[in-house]
């Protein structure tokens, strides 16, 4: 099995989507938990093709074809499930996020996230459309 | 429940490689609203796509030894018939260019495995269309294929049974293909030789034998 490395924003972001996703993890329901998680930034199908390629490659997920449905035309999902390295990896990657969030809080207060979100017009000096 | 066209889709189909076509397909239709959109969407994800799979499928080594490989096999041939152009300055280039469009070719069938490898065939007519308004097929690519091509199924045979490997990238078992095209060269040039190393009818028949085979070569089942 081919070494899994850190893991990336994005690759967290798609692993938090297919472990709540359980059973029903394909490209369209991954990209619309995807788009949620990272809200107000835009996530593209794309992008989600590719990273969901790299984490099969790593080991991270599975795949399977499912049954095919008449919304899709007939066509088939590809199913994914996250396997044990990639549970291991998003732990892993959410104990690190974790220990930044505590840092944080405790330097600018534990609702410092609600006052961010509060101003969505500036943030970090940038201005978010 | 509305869907694209079924040409719209024939056309966005042909440009998504085989391997993930239906999954791929399937969730451009269920995030269909218009035709643009559809359109808009489908130009968003096939590049992607194509680009993820171009990944699985090429192993960055094997490329570059391929490439090596193809690239020798025209330095010997323009060494074997044209001498002089390799002392000039765009001799170089002349030769990486052949190279470049066999590297293509390569590449586009390994992406559309298991499919219509349309893309290669366009890369090889293409090709085959320089070689004729240019005048150089003949003796000179008689002798690169002896030179390369049959160096090349090897190559390829070798990484396809390379245990190490993961599945994705194994190099595609075109070796057969290219193993028929390489033999039907040969006969070209066994036939090159029977004409004293002059293209004769004999040995042009053998290598339009060996041009239509690689043209039109029917796509691999797996």
């Amino acid at each position: 099995m081919p070494k899994a490395d850190s893991l990336g924003q994005f690759e967290q972001l798609l692993l938090t989507a297919i472990l709540q996703l359980r059973g029903d993890a394909y490209g369209v329901s991954i990209h619309a938990k995807a788009s949620e998680l990272a809200h107000p930034k835009q996530v593209s199908l794309g992008a989600i093709y590719v990273t969901l390629d790299r984490l099969e490659d790593k080991g991270l997920i599975s795949s399977r074809l499912s049954d095919p449905t008449p919304e899709r035309g007939g066509r088939a999902k590809r199913c994914y499930t996250l396997e044990a390295a990639g549970e291991r990896a998003l732990q892993e990657s959410a104990v690190t996020a974790k220990r930044i969030w505590d840092v944080t809080a405790s330097i600018w207060g534990k609702d410092w996230d609600r006052e961010w979100a509060k101003a969505p017009r500036k943030r970090w000096g940038k201005e978010i459309a | 429940m509305p869907g694209p066209s079924r040409r719209l889709e024939v056309i966005v189909a042909m440009f998504i490689p085989p391997a993930c076509r239906e999954e791929v397909l399937g969730d451009l239709q269920e995030k269909y609203v218009s035709p643009m959109q559809y359109i808009g969407l489908a130009m968003c994800v096939v590049p992607c796509v194509i680009l993820s799979r171009l990944r699985r499928t090429s192993d960055p080594l094997t490329r570059l030894t391929e490439a090596l490989l193809i690239y020798g096999s025209f330095l010997a041939a323009t060494w074997y018939s044209d001498r002089a152009l390799l002392s000039k300055p765009e001799g170089m280039l002349w030769v990486a260019l052949p190279t470049a469009a066999n590297l293509i070719d390569l590449i586009f069938e390994d992406l559309w495995r298991g499919g219509s490898p349309w893309p290669a065939r366009l890369v090889r007519l293409a090709a085959l269309a320089v070689g004729i308004g240019f005048n150089i097929i003949g003796e000179f690519l008689t002798v690169v294929v002896v030179m390369g091509l049959h160096l090349l199924p090897g190559l390829r045979l070798h990484e396809a049974s390379g245990p190490s490997i993961p599945v994705e990238r194994k190099s595609p078992a075109s070796a057969k293909s290219v193993l028929m095209a390489s033999a039907a060269v040969a006969m070209a040039a066994v036939f090159l030789a029977l004409a004293g190393r002059s293209p004769g009818p004999a040995a042009m028949g053998a290598i339009v034998v060996f041009v239509l085979l690689i043209v039109f070569r029917r796509p691999r089942k797996e």
